[in-house]
């Protein structure tokens, strides 16, 4: 695995971490942070 | 079709020094797409602290919307003293309609509420789906399971970036509140707690693969 695959996985769990609240926009979820920030965008 | 509406807030305060001094922040909310809002639509103006994101918001102002349609226009008025100096802040709009959250800025907008640089104009997205009223929408709604759950969502951008190519990161939350997926490499596992449009994952768990 490279470092930078590394780097993201832990990027993503930590901004797991810290989602506060979410939003579904048709097939988009937005997570964001308790700054309003949108930290994690998915789509299904 | 332009319509102002002001908001007001005459912020509570335990004590209030007698040199503190009346602030208005004046500003305006918009978005870009061709949407007309529902007469139940309300705003909510949060200013925040980003220095300390985990505190309350020091000001939060909700205000119906009436008939009104971007630009809405707004106005914050509090006391200097709720502001400390040392820190850096930012706005927060959202527009929702009975609940369910439509329109907010994916980033805070920043500035210094004591001068703010004018014009202060938030550009919010769109976050959630506008319904046309219905002859059935009197009736008694049935509750429903919130939308994020029971889906794989997939990753696409992680703090403002796209996720590198060839990786999937993913996300699912079951009825049971266990949330889990993969992060690229690895497995991860998490307990989540919903609660409306708050979103809480517990202790995250991963395998260890790589």
């Amino acid at each position: 695995m490279t470092q930078s695959v590394n780097l993201q996985e832990g990027a993503f769990r930590e901004a797991l971490g810290a989602v506060a609240t979410w939003s579904v926009a048709g097939d988009q979820l937005t997570l964001f942070g308790a700054d309003g920030k949108a930290l994690l965008v998915f789509t299904r | 079709m332009r319509s102002l509406f002001a908001v007001a807030l005459a912020a509570v305060l335990t004590v209030t020094p007698a040199f503190a001094a009346k602030i208005d922040l004046p500003g305006q909310v918009t978005y870009r797409e061709r949407i007309a809002l529902p007469d139940l639509a309300t705003l909510e103006i949060q200013l925040v602290d980003q220095t300390l994101p985990s505190l309350p918001p020091r000001l939060d102002v909700k205000a119906p919307i009436g008939h009104g349609q971007v630009p809405l226009s707004f106005n914050l008025n509090f006391d200097d003293a709720i502001i400390i100096p040392e820190h850096t802040y930012a706005l927060i709009a959202s527009i929702s309609v009975e609940g369910g959250l439509l329109f907010r800025n994916f980033e805070p907008y920043a500035l210094n509420p004591l001068a703010p640089a004018q014009p202060v104009m938030i550009v919010t997205n769109l976050v959630g789906q506008v319904v046309a009223p219905s002859a059935s929408s009197a009736e008694p709604s049935t509750p429903q399971s919130p939308a994020i759950l029971d889906s794989v969502w997939t990753l696409t951008t992680l703090e403002g970036a796209p996720v590198l190519p060839r990786t999937k990161l993913s996300l699912t939350i079951g009825a049971d509140m266990r949330a889990g997926g993969s992060g690229g490499c690895n497995s991860w596992f998490a307990q989540a707690e919903i609660q409306g449009e708050t979103l809480r994952l517990g202790s995250i768990t991963a395998t260890l693969k790589g």
